[in-house]
């Protein structure tokens, strides 16, 4: 019923006589569920539901978000919208928009068991069940969210959109002492499908193992060795490193300076296209077409159709992330990188699921020629500068190599690296591609936005710890 | 609002015990731009109602959408309304049955207080403020200190909300605010960034904060690499405000207990210098974050965290505080125990007077992507950025880039040397917890680099 508001909102765009008129329906039901140390610190349900309206007039961009279905309310907030574009229009961009083919499109993901269909009493059970196996930690945080987002995108130009995605998180934090000193690990899961995935992650046993590799870090862990080293770094810290120097920096309105003010800016250039990124080991792309990836979709929050981005191939850059707006900026055509966290927030070029392309090594072959090394399996503090430059990734999981052989544990290596020198660094990339669930915060207003991020095991060549 | 009533009415019904039913209204604008031009500009209206329910110590919580009527009042709308009211109430008690005890749950407040509304908390010039006029001042401010490039936000607020409970509690309280941030840019590597808050226009000092944005980005001019060891840093308000930020979420009950602070185990000890001395305040005139009382009717007031080094008192709600046989704090949030305005308490050093005091250091403007290795013992890095000003024998001798804070967060507090004279109240999008703090002198701190 609230489409005809939609409807409602979009009519009285192009009576107002805009250039470009865009209206994001979404609806969003679902239910969460924390347990803190083994009880239930809380549960709740949400039904939200709101629009998310643009417009471009006078090559000047609005954006209006209600969530009341009042059609006098609606058009009182257009209203407004529009006059304080009009009033800024002195001091606003040239702003335009690239063309591209439109869509009427409808599509859902399909859920073997829909996520709404299952109680919360099963999911505080599948919580209370993980806990049991980790009780033992000082601290445990663990929550389930799970819920369906519905959307309805229309635009100006005759674009028309249904789609219906499930989205499920899981996050949990575990803090384990041993000696009065303690270790911390978090961890992300997510699909956008039914709970048939949340049954597939093998939350109970992951976590125990992560229980005891902090245990056995805290217990055994040796320090790690100072000069040079060949660095082997697993799929998890593959994918953090993918997203932080590679996704974001080749994000098209950092490249423009658009989210210069927090999100922060890039190294790279516009005319970076075609130039030599890393070596030749690297090839790194970003799919939102992925079938219930946490990054999924068909379209994006422009009405545009989203396809694989290879961002670099065998080292070299080959395209940036776009939507409209920079497309139109560059010249090219949009790749569908358009997205929103909620009805309530202006779309920004957003990644889907970044990853490094599998390679052709055996594990052993990563490993056997190296004859002081350290392999970081996972990590727990990471940061970088916001020109997406300098980096530094704090290992959890870690172990010395030694002539070809893993040995003991090591306790948090540090590795703080700049871009070109990373990704030049890469000799060997493993076969096997592995994806994790993580949260991606971008833009200012602060937008989350649940993406892959991954790639095999790789070796760095020639790096010192810190 | 009749249908909180009505809510609050079937829910009694049905034997809840316990109810907070919260109704916000919040009208914003936004105006986003980037290099001196605006990139969108933004008008939000957003009506929600939330509700914290307790029953036989099962806990939820939901939301109640407001219904379409279309402008109309009128008695087919209202019973349209009520209806869908009782369905949602239906649909709640069916969660309630499934969902399990928590067992240390201890109920919500049932005092009353005499509020005292915030000093300067709401202003009748939201409504109309000259927006894009603000905006320009700002952003010619900055420009005039020589600077290229903007980029930043004008945001403006006007909130109100209407929370009752079912121990008979109820108030209206209104929040506007008046935000700007802005980064300048003097060439790609050499920029300022600075913001201001207010929830009154008289003390929004744009022009200001422009003018100190574009002043950073100007003597951050031509910016070398850092070289790694140990400095002594001078944090700004804003590179402090992210630290203080982390002590006001370790300061919260549900922190402790779920073994994210790194104040666990510390009430009644050292947790910094002498020096330092740190409130939340509920109450603070035009802060950002002040309200009358907190989202279970307990009137806020001013919670000593840190007394000169000495941890004193986590934040509790009523629950928590009845748990360990407390009082609460006046710092209920709708799940947990929350901050509202971390204020430290000001010393009466010159930013010019500390920099004189240091032998190696750096003069840090802002820092951006702080994150933590371990949330318990406070092991963390975070990334100077904007001005970073190298301090050689008492002087700034050059502008720094390239570097990391790799450090402690207890160990950084006990080594505070001076406290400013000079507290500003700020919000940040690296910390969008409320602060009203001056700039710190902290001694020997590492810094580290990229390796290469």
């Amino acid at each position: 019923m609230y489409k005809e508001y939609a409807d409602f909102a979009l009519d009285f765009l192009k009576k107002k006589n805009v250039d470009y008129g865009e209206v994001r329906l979404e609806e969003h039901d679902g239910d969460a569920v924390l347990l803190k140390n083994g009880a239930v610190e809380i549960s709740g349900f949400d039904n939200s539901i709101g629009m998310g309206i643009r417009f471009l007039t006078k090559n000047s961009l609005g954006f209006v978000a209600i969530n009341q279905f009042d059609k006098i309310k609606i058009k009182n907030v257009l209203e407004k919208g529009l006059r304080l574009v009009k009033k800024g229009s002195k001091l606003s961009d040239h702003i335009s928009l690239s063309n591209e083919k439109i869509y009427k499109k409808k599509y859902k993901v399909y859920q073997k068991v829909k996520l709404n269909d299952v109680g919360i009493d099963e999911k505080i059970k599948l919580l209370s069940d993980v806990d049991n196996c980790v009780e033992e930690s000082l601290g445990r945080y663990l929550s389930l969210t799970t819920g369906t987002t519905k959307k309805y995108l229309i635009t100006t130009e005759g674009a028309r959109i249904n789609s219906e995605i499930p989205l499920s998180n899981f996050f949990g934090v575990l803090t384990v002492e041993v000696n009065g000193r303690t270790a911390q690990r978090h961890l992300q899961f997510g699909n956008k499908g039914g709970y048939e995935f949340i049954r597939k992650w093998r939350l109970a046993e992951v976590l125990s193992d992560e229980y005891k590799v902090l245990r056995e870090s805290l217990e055994k862990a040796e320090r790690y060795p100072k000069g040079k080293i060949d660095l082997v770094v697993g799929p998890e810290i593959t994918g953090i490193m993918v997203h932080e120097s590679v996704g974001h920096p080749l994000e098209a309105d950092r490249i423009f300076g658009r989210e210069a003010a927090q999100a922060g800016e890039s190294f790279v250039h516009r005319d970076m296209v075609g130039t030599k990124y890393g070596s030749e080991h690297v090839s790194i792309v970003d799919d939102p077409t992925l079938e219930n990836s946490p990054g999924f979709y068909l379209f994006d929050d422009e009405g545009v159709k989203t396809r694989r981005r290879i961002l670099v191939k065998n080292g070299v850059v080959n395209e940036f992330l776009h939507n409209r707006e920079t497309a139109a900026v560059m010249g090219v055509k949009s790749n569908g990188a358009a997205r929103a966290e909620n009805y309530d927030k202006e779309v920004i070029v957003r990644m889907g699921n970044t990853f490094l392309l599998p390679g052709s090594y055996s594990w052993h072959e990563l490993i056997e020629n190296i004859k002081l090394g350290v392999y970081m399996k996972s990590f727990t503090e990471w940061n970088i500068d916001d020109k997406r430059y300098q980096q530094k990734y704090v290992g959890s999981e870690a172990y010395l190599i030694k002539n070809g052989k893993l040995k003991h544990p090591i306790f948090r290596p540090v590795i703080e690296i700049t871009t070109p020198a990373l990704w030049n660094s890469i000799d060997a990339v493993g076969r096997k591609l592995k994806l994790d669930c993580a949260s991606c915060g971008k833009g200012e207003p602060m937008q989350g936005a649940p993406v892959n991020l991954g790639g095999p095991v790789m070796r760095i060549r020639d790096v010192r710890l810190s | 609002m009749e249908i909180l009533d009505y809510l609050m009415g079937g829910f009694a019904k049905r034997k809840v015990d316990d109810m907070v039913v919260n109704f916000i209204s919040n009208d914003i604008r936004r105006i986003k731009f980037a290099d001196n031009k605006i990139v969108n500009t933004t008008v939000e209206s957003h009506r929600d109602i939330s509700l914290f329910l307790a029953m036989n110590r099962k806990l939820l919580v939901t939301n109640f959408k407001e219904n379409i009527h279309n402008g109309k009042n009128s008695e087919r709308v209202l019973r349209a309304e009520r209806k869908r009211a009782d369905k949602f109430i239906d649909l709640t008690m069916k969660r309630f049955k499934i969902i399990r005890m928590t067992e240390d749950y201890f109920g919500i407040n049932n005092k009353k207080f005499k509020y005292s509304e915030v000093k300067d908390g709401y202003d009748r010039k939201v409504k109309t403020s000259d927006d894009i006029d603000l905006l320009e001042r700002g952003i010619n401010a900055a420009l005039k200190m020589g600077v290229k490039r903007t980029n930043g936000v004008l945001e403006i607020y006007d909130a109100a909300g209407l929370l009752k409970t079912s121990e008979g509690i109820e108030y209206k309280d209104k929040k506007s605010e008046f935000y700007f941030s802005i980064r300048s840019f003097f060439d790609k590597e050499e920029s300022g960034h600075m913001n201001c808050c207010s929830r009154i226009l008289r003390k929004f000092d744009i022009e200001r904060t422009g003018k100190e944005s574009g002043e950073i980005a100007r003597d951050s001019k031509d910016p070398k690499n850092c070289s790694k060891g140990n400095y002594d840093l001078v944090l700004s308000p804003m590179a402090f405000a992210p630290i203080l930020m982390h002590i006001g979420e370790a300061s919260s009950i549900f922190s402790v207990e779920s073994g994210l602070s790194f104040f666990s185990d510390k009430v009644e000890k050292k947790v910094g210098s002498e020096k330092l001395t740190v409130y939340d305040d509920g109450t603070l005139a035009n802060g950002i974050g002040s309200t009358k009382a907190d989202a279970e009717g307990v009137g806020t007031k001013v919670n000593t965290l840190i007394d000169k080094g000495i941890f004193k008192t986590y934040l509790y709600n009523t629950s928590t505080a009845r748990r360990y046989k407390t009082e609460s704090t006046g710092n209920a949030g709708m799940i947990s125990p929350v901050p509202w305005n971390i204020v430290v308490k000001p010393g009466k050093e010159s930013i010019n007077r500390m920099i004189k005091n240091i032998k190696k250091g750096i003069y840090v403007t802002n820092v951006w992507y702080t994150r933590f290795t371990n949330y318990h013992t406070g092991d963390f890095s975070t990334i100077p950025r904007d001005g970073a000003f190298l301090i050689r024998n008492g002087k700034i001798t050059g502008s720094l880039k390239g570097m990391r804070i790799s450090e402690n967060i207890i160990k950084m507090l006990m080594n505070i040397d001076a406290v400013g004279d000079k507290p500003v109240h700020l919000r940040t999008w690296e910390a969008d917890m409320p602060v009203y703090t001056p700039a710190v002198l902290i001694r020997n701190c590492n810094i580290t680099t990229p390796v290469l």
